[in-house]
C-alpha cells in the first residue's frame, strides 16, 4: 500500500501496487468470482427465437398462452415417408409404421415425454355423430341421398347429386382430393360386391360394411395425396418453454421414430413449432460453443505472436475469461437468462475485452523497451493508456446502457449484458493484468531468469501504422475527399438494404424440421405453421360465421373451430329437422324395401349414368392435374389418363351380367344384395344421424386437446394456409386476408413479424440513444465541441458505408443483426477516441507519431474485435452467420475511417484551419 | 419590396395553388379513364378465333398442356359469347366450354353429355388453371365498362414506362374483383400486368407479353397468370389469332352445337 501513496496518477499507483502485490489482488479476484458464481449458476440458456419474442405484443402473449394452454399446439408432427418404397407397398408400410409408433408412444416407457398420440381420426365419433356436424346445405343433399337406402333409389339419388348444378371449380376438386379418392374407393367396392352378388356369390355383409365405411367416413389415417406418406401427431408433456426436456425428450422421440421407420424400410422425421425450437436450441448452442472456442484460440494465438511472451495466454486469457464469467454471474443476478443475442454478445466480448489488455500490455512493453524497470513501466503504461482505456470502456458501456430505454425486452437485455460485460472486462483487466505481470516477474526472479521481454530482438512493430501516418500527413485533404466521397456514395445505396422477414431463412441450413414443413405443404396440402385465434369458451356462437368467412379467403385452406365438432345450440336447431327427415325416411324405406323387387333395367340405366358421372369427374381430375383422384376414378371406370379403355372395369362386369342374364334371375340376385346392403347403409346413416348435442366430454381426445385450453375457459380457432406461410409474398396475402375477418389472430408468423417490427423501430431509437450518450461522454472527456463532432464523422461514414455495402451485396438485415447495430456506436468510436487522446498528447504536426504509437494497438484491437465477431461466421444458424458478417464488416469499416479519415480530418481541422481542439476548460491533457 | 407587396404575392400564390389543387383530382380521373379506355381496345374486338395452349404448373410440376380452339363473338344484345374446345390432352379432346352472357355450359367429349355450370362459377378455376371462367373471356366487356379507374403512379416494367391504375367495381357485382391494379405502357397503351385483389390482398397476377400486331391491333400472345395464394402458375400461349374471323359462325354459340362437336 505504501507504493500507492507515492507520486503519479491513481491508475499508475494502482498498477505499481498490484504488480508488487499479486497475491492480494488474486484474493480480491477470487472473492468477487465466488460471489458471481452464485449468479452464474442461476443463468438459463434460452436459445430459441420464440424466447426473444416481444412480451408486450398481444400476438406474442396470445402465442405464449396457446403454447402453454392448448396441448395440441405443441405437438410434434412425425412425417412417415414411404416414397422410396414400391407404390403398391407404400401405403400399407406407412400405416404399419404409424400404428407401431402409436403403440410405442402410448406405452408407460414414454409417459414422461408423451401425453397423447394421434395417428388416425376418431372413426367411432364420426360414425355416431357424422351428420350433426354437417352444414345445412350438405344435410339437404343427404336428405335426398338417403331418402331410400335400397340400391336403386340410392344409386339414382347419387347420380342426381353428382349431376346437380355443377360448380366446375377445378381448385375445389384439388382441395377435396383425398376425400374424393376414399369416396371413389368405397363406390368401387360397393359395385364390386354387387357384381359378385349378381355373379352368384352370397353378399358379404362385412365387405359391404367396409365399403360403406370407406364411402361414408373415408380413410382414418392422415395420408398424403399420393398415399405414400403419413402423419402422426405426438403431444409432448413439455412445451417449447421447457428447455431441459425440449432437447432431451424431442431427441429421444425423434430417434425412436427414425428407428421404427427404418425397420419397416421407410423413413421418418419430426417437425412442428416445438421441434423447430429444439433445433434452434441445438444449432445456436453449437454455434455459441464453436464461436467461443474459435474466438479464444485465435485471439490468444494472436497475442502470443504479437507480444512474443509465452505466458500471454494466461496473462490475457485469465482476466478475459473471468470478465465473461463475471458478466454471466451478474446476468444471473439480474435477468437470469442468456438468449441468442446476449449469448452471442458474450462471445463478442472476448474480442472487445482483450482490447484493454492489448492497450495495457502494449504500453507496458513499450515502456520496458524504453528501458524502464518493471514497476516504473507498469506505472507509466497505466498512466499513459489507462485514462484512454477507461474513457473508451465507459463510452462503450454508456452507449450500451443507453439502449436500456428501448421498448423491447430483447434490446434491454442486450443493453444490460453488453454494458455489464464491458465493465466486467475493464475491471478484470485493471485488476489482473498488473497482478499477473507481477506474478510472472516473481516467477522469473525465483528461477533467476532474465525477462525474455528485455532481450527480444524485435519491439512491438509500428511500421505499418507509422507508414499510414506518413500517408495521412502528406495528403490529408485528398484522403478526406476520397473517403468522404466513397462513404457518401455507399450511403446513398443504404435505403436499398432489405429486411429478412422469413424467420425460417434465419435458421440453420438443411434442418429437417424446416424441410418437412415444405414437404407437408407439397404432399399433404397443409402447413404445420397455422394462425390461431383464442376465443371465449362461453361464447361459441361467434365461431361458425367466423370460420365461414375465413374459409372464403383464397389463401386459407381451412378454418377449424370447436363448433365443427360440437355444434352450438343454434346450429343444432338448424340441423335437427334435416336429421329428423333422414331418420323418418329411413324408417319408411326400411318397411317399403322389404316388398319391392329391384328392376334390373332401371339398375342398368342408373349404373350407366353413374359410369358417365365418374368418367366426367375423371376428365376434370385430369384437366385439373389432380392425378390421385384421376387414378382412383380411372380404376373404377377402366380408363387410362388419355381416356382410353385399358382394363375391364367393375361397370363392364355389371353391364355384361345385367345385359346377358335372365332379368328375373338378375332381379333376385339384386334383391339378395339389397337385403344385405340397404339395412347396413340405413343402419350406418341412422347412427350418423344422431340428433343429440355433443358435450366436451364426448369429444375425441385429439379434438379436446386441439380446441380447448387446459382450464376449459378458452377455445382455439385454427386457420390453415394454402402455402407455407413463411414465404414472404404468400405470408403477406395470408395475413392481410385474415386481417379482413379478424384482428385477433396470432401464430409464429405474426409473432415473428412483431419481433421484426419492434427490432427495427427499437434499433433506430437505440442507435439515437447510443449516439447521444456517446456524444455527451465525448464532450465531457474532450471538453471540446468541435473535437466531439469530428470524432463522430468516421462513425457516420462507417454506418453509411456498411448499409451501402449490404445493399449492394444483398446482405439483409434481420432481427438479430439489426439489434447488434447500436452496439457499433459504442465499439466503432473507440479507435477515434484513442487517436484523439494520443494526438492531444503528441500535439500538432505529430500525426505520424500519433499513429505510430496508437496505430498498432488500434489495429490490433480492431483485429481482435473482428475475430470476436467473425467467429460467428462458421455457425450453422444463418442468423448468427449474418450477424458475424455484418459486425465484422462494420468493424473493418470503422477501422478504415478511424485510421485514415479521422487523422486526416484532425490535421485539416487543427493544422490547416487552425481549430483549437484542446480542452476548453480544465487542463488534463495539453498539446505541445 | 414592401410588406404589403409580399403579403399580396403570397396570397396570390396560395390562391393559384389551391385553384390547381382543386382541379387536380378531376383531371386525374379523366386521365385515368382515358388511359384505361385506350388499353381496353383489345377487348373490343369481335368475331375472334384463336388457337392456344394452356400450361399449368402446380407445386413446381408441369401438367399436360391443354390445347384449345376458341371462338368469341358478341350477341345482338351485346352480351358476350365464347366457345372453347379442347384439342389436347387426349383425355379431353372435344370437351368444350360455352359461355353466353352469364350462362356457362360444359360438354364432355368422353360421355357426350352437356352440363350447365352454376351461375356462381364464373370466378371459379377454369380447367384447373389459375384463370377463372370470367378471366378466360367475358367477351367485349371491358375493364372501363366495369371498373372505375384512378391513376396511382408510374413504374418501369420490362423496360417500359407504365402508368399504374387502381380499378374498383362500378357496381356491386360478385363476379368482379374487389380491386384491380393494372400497369399500362405510357407510350403504346398496352396492358403489361394486372393484379387481382380479393379480401384485402392481391391473389393473382397476370402478365401480358409478346405483343404482336393482328389486324392493326397489338395483342398479347403470351399471358401468364400466377396465383399468389396457391403454388401454381398458368400460361396461355396463342399460336393463331384472327379478328373478324369467318370461322366464327353464329351457330357455334348454342348447346345444340355442343352436342355435335367431335
Amino acid at each position: 500500500m505504501k507504493q500507492m501513496k507515492k507520486g503519479g496518477t491513481a491508475l499508475s499507483r494502482w498498477a505499481e501496487w498490484a504488480g508488487s502485490n499479486p497475491g492480494k489482488v488474486l484474493l480480491i479476484t477470487l472473492a468477487v468470482t465466488a460471489i458471481l458464481s452464485i449468479g452464474a449458476a442461476m443463468v438459463k440458456m434460452e436459445m430459441t427465437f420464440y424466447s426473444i419474442m416481444p412480451k408486450n405484443s398481444v400476438q406474442v402473449t396470445d402465442m405464449e398462452k396457446i403454447t402453454e394452454e392448448f396441448p395440441f399446439a405443441s405437438s410434434l408432427v412425425a412425417v412417415v415417408d414411404g416414397r422410396n418404397l414400391p407404390p403398391e407397398q407404400a401405403k400399407a408400410t406407412v400405416i404399419s409404421v404409424i400404428d407401431a409408433l402409436s403403440e410405442d408412444f402410448s406405452a408407460p416407457e414414454y409417459a414422461d415425454a408423451v401425453s397423447g398420440v394421434y395417428g388416425t381420426i376418431n372413426v367411432d365419433f364420426l360414425e355416431e355423430h357424422g351428420l350433426i356436424l354437417a352444414k345445412p346445405d350438405v344435410l339437404d343433399r343427404m336428405t335426398r341421398l338417403y331418402a331410400d337406402t335400397a340400391l336403386l333409389p340410392f344409386i339414382t339419388a347419387l347420380n342426381n347429386d353428382l349431376e346437380r348444378e355443377y360448380s366446375g371449380d377445378g381448385e375445389a376438386l384439388e382441395d377435396d382430393e383425398a376425400q374424393l379418392v376414399s369416396w371413389t374407393g368405397g363406390i368401387g367396392r360397393i359395385l364390386g360386391g354387387l357384381a359378385d352378388s349378381l355373379g352368384g356369390d352370397v353378399p358379404e355383409k362385412e365387405e359391404i360394411d367396409a365399403a360403406l365405411r370407406a364411402y361414408l367416413i373415408g380413410d382414418p389415417y392422415y395420408l398424403s395425396r399420393s398415399e405414400n406418406m403419413g402423419l402422426l401427431f405426438i403431444n409432448p408433456t413439455y412445451t417449447i418453454n421447457d428447455l431441459n426436456p425440449l432437447v432431451r425428450q424431442t431427441d429421444r422421440i425423434e430417434r425412436h421414430c427414425k428407428k421404427i421407420a427404418a425397420e419397416y424400410g421407410a423413413s421418418a422425421g419430426l417437425t412442428g413449432l416445438t421441434v423447430v425450437g429444439r433445433d434452434e436450441m441445438k444449432t445456436s448452442e453449437q454455434g455459441f460453443g464453436l464461436s467461443m472456442m474459435l474466438a479464444v484460440v485465435l485471439i490468444l494465438l494472436l497475442m502470443i505472436i504479437i507480444f512474443r511472451i509465452r505466458s500471454t495466454p494466461l496473462i490475457i486469457g485469465i482476466p478475459l475469461l473471468l470478465g465473461v464469467y463475471w458478466t454471466a454471474g451478474l446476468t444471473g443476478f439480474t435477468i437470469r437468462r442468456l438468449n441468442i443475442l446476449t449469448a452471442m454478445y458474450l462471445v463478442a466480448l472476448i474480442g472487445l475485452g482483450v482490447d484493454y489488455a492489448i492497450h495495457m500490455l502494449t504500453g507496458f512493453v513499450q515502456e520496458r523497451d524504453g528501458g524502464k524497470d518493471f514497476s516504473a513501466a507498469l506505472g507509466a503504461a497505466f498512466a499513459k493508456s489507462g485514462r484512454g482505456i477507461i474513457t473508451g470502456a465507459l463510452t462503450t458501456a454508456a452507449a450500451f446502457f443507453a439502449l436500456l430505454m428501448a421498448e423491447s425486452d430483447i434490446i434491454r437485455e442486450l443493453a444490460l449484458v453488453a454494458g455489464m460485460g464491458i465493465l466486467c472486462e475493464l475491471i478484470a483487466m485493471l485488476l489482473l493484468i498488473p497482478a499477473l505481470l507481477g506474478l510472472r516477474r516473481r516467477r522469473l526472479e525465483r528461477r533467476r531468469k532474465t525477462d525474455p521481454m528485455l532481450i527480444r530482438k524485435r519491439a512491438v512493430r509500428s511500421d505499418f501504422t507509422a507508414g499510414l501516418g506518413g500517408v495521412v500527413t502528406a495528403r490529408p485533404g485528398l484522403i478526406v475527399i476520397i473517403l468522404l466521397l466513397t462513404g457518401t456514395l455507399l450511403a446513398v445505396q443504404s435505403p436499398n438494404v432489405e429486411l429478412e422477414d422469413n424467420l425460417m431463412n434465419m435458421e440453420a441450413e438443411g434442418l429437417e424440421s424446416i424441410e418437412l414443413q415444405d414437404l407437408m405443404v407439397e404432399e399433404f396440402g397443409t402447413a404445420p405453421d397455422v394462425l390461431y385465434i383464442i376465443t371465449d369458451a362461453d361464447n361459441p356462437d361467434i365461431l361458425p360465421s367466423m370460420t365461414e368467412n375465413l374459409e372464403d379467403l383464397e389463401s386459407v385452406k381451412a378454418a377449424d373451430a370447436v363448433t365443427d365438432w360440437m355444434p352450438t345450440e343454434a346450429q343444432l336447431a338448424e340441423r335437427r329437422p334435416y336429421l329428423g327427415r333422414i331418420r323418418t325416411a329411413l324408417e319408411v324405406s326400411a318397411e317399403k324395401n322389404q316388398e319391392v323387387l329391384p328392376d334390373p333395367y332401371s339398375i342398368l340405366d342408373e349404373l350407366l349414368r353413374l359410369e358417365a358421372n365418374l368418367i366426367e369427374m375423371g376428365d376434370l381430375a385430369v384437366l385439373g392435374g389432380t392425378d390421385r383422384a384421376a387414378h382412383a376414378l380411372n380404376s373404377v371406370t377402366g380408363l387410362d389418363m388419355d381416356g382410353n379403355k385399358t382394363a375391364e372395369s367393375v361397370f363392364d362386369r355389371l353391364f355384361e351380367i345385367l345385359e346377358s342374364a335372365d332379368p328375373e334371375d338378375s332381379a333376385k340376385a339384386l334383391a339378395a344384395y339389397d337385403r344385405a346392403f340397404a339395412p347396413i347403409l340405413a343402419s350406418r346413416v341412422r347412427a350418423m344421424a344422431e340428433t343429440g348435442g355433443i358435450t366436451k366430454e364426448m369429444l375425441p381426445e385429439i379434438v379436446r386437446e386441439t380446441f380447448f385450453s387446459k382450464d376449459g375457459k378458452n377455445t382455439l380457432v385454427t386457420i390453415s394456409p394454402r402455402k407455407n406461410p413463411w414465404e414472404g409474398e404468400f405470408r403477406s396475402v395470408f395475413t392481410s386476408q385474415v386481417k379482413t375477418v379478424t384482428d385477433r389472430s396470432t401464430g409464429m408468423i405474426l409473432a415473428a413479424d412483431q419481433l421484426i417490427t419492434i427490432a427495427e423501430s427499437d434499433s433506430k431509437k437505440a442507435v439515437a440513444a447510443a449516439l447521444i450518450a456517446v456524444f455527451l461522454i465525448l464532450l465531457a472527456d474532450f471538453r471540446n465541441l468541435r473535437l466531439a463532432l469530428i470524432t463522430f464523422l468516421p462513425l457516420g461514414l462507417s454506418f453509411g458505408s456498411l448499409f451501402g455495402i449490404m445493399a449492394l451485396t444483398g446482405i439483409k438485415f434481420d432481427f438479430i443483426n439489426i439489434i447488434s447495430i447500436p452496439l457499433l456506436v459504442g465499439i466503432g468510436i473507440d479507435d477515434s477516441v484513442h487517436i484523439n487522446h494520443r494526438y492531444l498528447i503528441e500535439g500538432r504536426g505529430r500525426m505520424k507519431e500519433t499513429l505510430a504509437k496508437t496505430g498498432s494497438a488500434v489495429a490490433l484491437t480492431t483485429i481482435t474485435t473482428m475475430i470476436g465477431f467473425s467467429s460467428f461466421i462458421p455457425s450453422l444458424m444463418r442468423a448468427m452467420r449474418s450477424t458475424g458478417i455484418v459486425l465484422t464488416l462494420a468493424m473493418a469499416l470503422a477501422f478504415l475511417y478511424s485510421v485514415l479519415f479521422h487523422p486526416a480530418l484532425l490535421i485539416l481541422a487543427a493544422e490547416r484551419l487552425g481549430w483549437n481542439l484542446k480542452p476548453r476548460f480544465g487542463n488534463k491533457e495539453t498539446s505541445k | 419590396m414592401t410588406e404589403r407587396k409580399i403579403l399580396k404575392r403570397t396570397l396570390m400564390t396560395a390562391a393559384v395553388f389551391f385553384f390547381f389543387n382543386a382541379l387536380l383530382p378531376a383531371q386525374t380521373e379523366v386521365s385515368a379513364d382515358a388511359v384505361l379506355k385506350k388499353a381496353d381496345r383489345i377487348f373490343e374486338l369481335d368475331n375472334v378465333y384463336s388457337r392456344s395452349t394452356l400450361s399449368v404448373i402446380r407445386s413446381g410440376r408441369a401438367q399436360a398442356p391443354q390445347e384449345m380452339e376458341s371462338f368469341e363473338s358478341d350477341a345482338a344484345d351485346g352480351s358476350a359469347r365464347s366457345l372453347t374446345v379442347f384439342r389436347a390432352p387426349a383425355r379431353v379432346r372435344g370437351t368444350a366450354y360455352l359461355t353466353v352472357g352469364d350462362d356457362l355450359w360444359i360438354r364432355f367429349a368422353s360421355t357426350g353429355r352437356i352440363r350447365k355450370l352454376s351461375s356462381s362459377a364464373k370466378k371459379n378455376s377454369a380447367a384447373g388453371s389459375d384463370f377463372s371462367y370470367a378471366d378466360m373471356g367475358d367477351g367485349s366487356k371491358t375493364y372501363s365498362d366495369q371498373y372505375n379507374a384512378v391513376l396511382d403512379g408510374s413504374d418501369r416494367l420490362d423496360g417500359a414506362d407504365c402508368r399504374r391504375l387502381v380499378l374498383t367495381p362500378k357496381a356491386d357485382n360478385r363476379d368482379l374483383y374487389e380491386k384491380l391494379v393494372v400497369w399500362i405502357t405510357e407510350e403504346t397503351s398496352l396492358y403489361v400486368k394486372i393484379e387481382y385483389w380479393e379480401n384485402g390482398a392481391a391473389i393473382k397476377t397476370m402478365l401480358l407479353e409478346d405483343y404482336r400486331p393482328v389486324g392493326g391491333i397489338e395483342y398479347p400472345f403470351r399471358i401468364t397468370m400466377r396465383s399468389l395464394a396457391r403454388d401454381s402458375e398458368s400460361i396461355i400461349e396463342t399460336e393463331t389469332l384472327e379478328f373478324g374471323s369467318s370461322k366464327v359462325e353464329e351457330g357455334l354459340f348454342t348447346t345444340a352445337y355442343l352436342e355435335d362437336i367431335r
